[in-house]
């Protein structure tokens, strides 16, 4: 027989270390798939046996990427328990091993694959609270580190400009993640981060939600439906400012005028907060790239 | 070329470094670094426009950094991941580097990566496989990388030459640089029954750029790179060793989990700095409690700040 080469080798490794049950059932696997025993492969003579030394990489693997998604999950751990949270883990992670080459990755398809294992026609109110956790404690992590409108000079924005009607475009910032849940969550992922082991769950109601970064502080905020479908329609592309207020007159049933005045109210906060960037509509037609997310660096004086 | 017989191929001894660690950024930007340089793991700051980003700009600005990565892969038979170079060259050229480093290990096969460094066989096939892929990624990068000696826990009975035989050949060949973990030597040493002062009296002392140090955890048969302990004493008379043979280089203390705070982890660095002046510090190698080995820690987002401060 000849040596085994590298690529059999490393598929010989990886395969011991990522099947699951534990090194026993790694290293047969790796033996029935590859033909190789732990004693071809691993070096003997001193110290502790191959399956010892395999166990340690096998562990390890597992081990490495549960803390990752522990870490991304805190409110889902604690609200699930250990205990489940760790076999919804562990199944990710046999059906979705880790293809990036970063960890910030791993928890992207975790929502995802949850949604996947409800069987077909059951509900079960756990199960959407399970779910608007993951969504909403992944949509925090992604907001993290997402490019925001930090750096930019801040926009002044004089809610006079607007309600004399000046024509202005919204975009949304990168860092702004929208989510429209059946659970009010924000006070349970804050009692969690607070280290409450217990906090209470709060009854279902629907909830839209912004994560939004303002120097670089991350914060969540409950809005009220029009203001989030404003938000949302901006999401899909900058824009006229108008459209998006037809647009969530539209989508929660309010008058224009009635949406306009309250936006007034609210815009120069939403844009302190980093929700999104105002600027005039003109300046697209002075060298300002069209659909450039951020806007021009200053509002005009 | 000068970089060829130079030591430490041309680069700066850059004097006594931290790993950068989310946790303690805030630390950082209101008591400032004092440190000489800091040793970022780049997969943290590719994609990254956050807070950490930012505190990592802003550090760039005044002072040395190192880029050091975990996902380059080199010993793996996949191909070359030139998606991930090019986020690394990327980030390179907005920090300005002072150098680039990963490991003479792979990290997964067949599209699948195991955030582990892994030990490859050591041989004639793998060594010109590893130096072949080194060859391109450098000039890909247009500059020399440093590559470093990984702690392991298994050898191959395909391995043919020794690991110090290996990095010696390789600098040779492909023109690299070393990082030379004296921890991962003293761990790997033990692990596998060779001496850890031969190893690395037989490293060529004049390639060597960078030295990380850290402290292991004793499982009894075998000791785990946890990164979470104080330096022990036998790898500090490891580091005086490397310091002598290689007439000084840039000094970096690893510590990834069970992160002491930050005075704290300086304090721990400035126990090299009176290795130096002949000291040694006789601090026994950490027990295991209970608990799994996790070897090779990779700081990931675990305690990225959520929330950056308490109030607005
Ligand atoms: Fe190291």
């Amino acid at each position: 027989m000849s040596a085994p080469q590298l690529p059999e080798l490393q598929r010989w490794v990886l395969t011991v270390m990522t099947t699951p049950g534990g090194v026993d059932a790694g290293i047969a696997r790796a033996q029935a798939l590859h033909g190789l025993s732990a004693a071809q492969v691993v070096a003997t003579g001193y110290g502790p046996p191959p399956r010892l030394r395999l166990d340690i990489y096998a562990q390890g693997y597992l081990l490495r990427l549960l803390e990752c998604l522990r870490a991304d999950f805190p409110t889902l751990r604690n609200t699930m328990g250990e205990g489940l949270f760790d076999l919804f883990a562990r199944a990710y992670l046999l059906h979705h091993p880790s293809r990036s080459t970063t960890l910030f990755d791993l928890g992207a398809g975790f929502v995802p694959f949850l949604r996947s294992t409800r069987p077909a026609g059951y509900s079960e109110p756990g199960f959407d609270l399970a779910l608007d956790l993951a969504a909403l404690e992944r949509a925090r992590t992604e907001s993290i580190r997402a490019r925001g409108v930090e750096g930019e000079s801040a926009a002044q924005l004089d809610p006079l400009l607007l309600l004399g009607g000046a024509p202005l475009r919204v975009a949304v910032p990168e860092s702004v993640r929208l989510l429209h849940l059946s659970y009010p969550l924000i006070p349970l992922l804050e009692a969690v981060a607070r280290g409450e082991t217990q906090p209470p769950i709060p009854p279902a109601r629907p909830t839209w939600i912004i994560i939004a970064r303002s120097h670089y502080r991350v914060s969540m905020h409950e809005l009220e439906p029009w203001q989030w479908a404003l938000l949302n329609h901006a999401q899909q592309g900058a824009g006229p400012l108008y459209s998006g207020v037809l647009a969530a007159a539209e989508a929660v049933g309010e008058g224009v005028d009635l949406l306009l005045s309250r936006l007034a109210l609210w815009l120069p906060l939403a844009v302190a907060l980093g929700y999104l960037t105002v600027a005039p509509l003109a300046s697209e037609g002075s060298g300002e790239r069209p659909g450039h997310l951020h806007g021009p660096a200053a509002w005009p004086a | 070329m000068s970089s060829v017989t130079a030591p430490r191929l041309g680069l700066p001894n850059l004097g006594y470094g931290v790993g950068l660690r989310n946790c303690h950024l805030q630390h950082i930007m209101e008591h400032g670094a004092q440190v000489d340089w800091f040793e970022i793991i780049s997969e943290n700051f590719i994609g990254n426009y956050g807070w950490s980003r930012y505190v990592l700009d802003s550090l760039a600005e005044r002072m040395p950094i190192v880029m050091h990565g975990v996902s380059l892969s080199l010993g793996s038979s996949d191909p070359l991941d030139f998606h991930y170079l090019g986020q690394l060259k990327g980030l390179a050229s907005a920090v300005a580097p002072a150098w680039i480093s990963d490991h003479l290990c792979w990290t997964g096969v067949a599209g699948i990566n195991s955030h582990d460094l892994l030990p490859l066989p050591l041989n004639e096939e793998s060594f010109n496989h590893v130096a072949r892929r080194l060859k391109v990624v450098q000039e890909y990068l247009e500059r020399p990388l440093l590559i470093e000696n990984p702690s392991s826990y298994l050898t191959f009975s395909q391995s043919t030459i020794p690991e110090w035989e290996f990095l010696g050949a390789l600098t040779r060949e492909t023109g690299c640089g070393l990082l030379l973990d004296v921890n991962n030597v003293y761990v790997s040493a033990h692990n596998h029954g060779f001496d850890a002062e031969h190893y690395i009296r037989a490293i060529p002392a004049d390639r060597v750029v960078q030295l990380h140090i850290a402290g292991p955890t004793d499982y009894g048969d075998y000791l785990i790179d946890t990164h979470d302990h104080p330096v022990p004493a036998r790898v500090w008379e490891l580091y005086a060793l490397a310091q002598e043979l290689t007439g000084g280089v840039s000094t970096l203390l690893e510590w990834d989990a069970n992160i002491p705070d930050y005075p704290n982890l300086l304090a721990e660095l400035d126990k090299a700095r009176q290795v130096l002046a002949g000291r040694r510090p006789q601090v026994p190698v950490a027990q295991a409690t209970a608990g799994t080995p996790l070897s090779n820690p990779i700081d990931f987002q675990l305690n990225e700040p959520h929330v950056r401060a308490a109030t607005p």
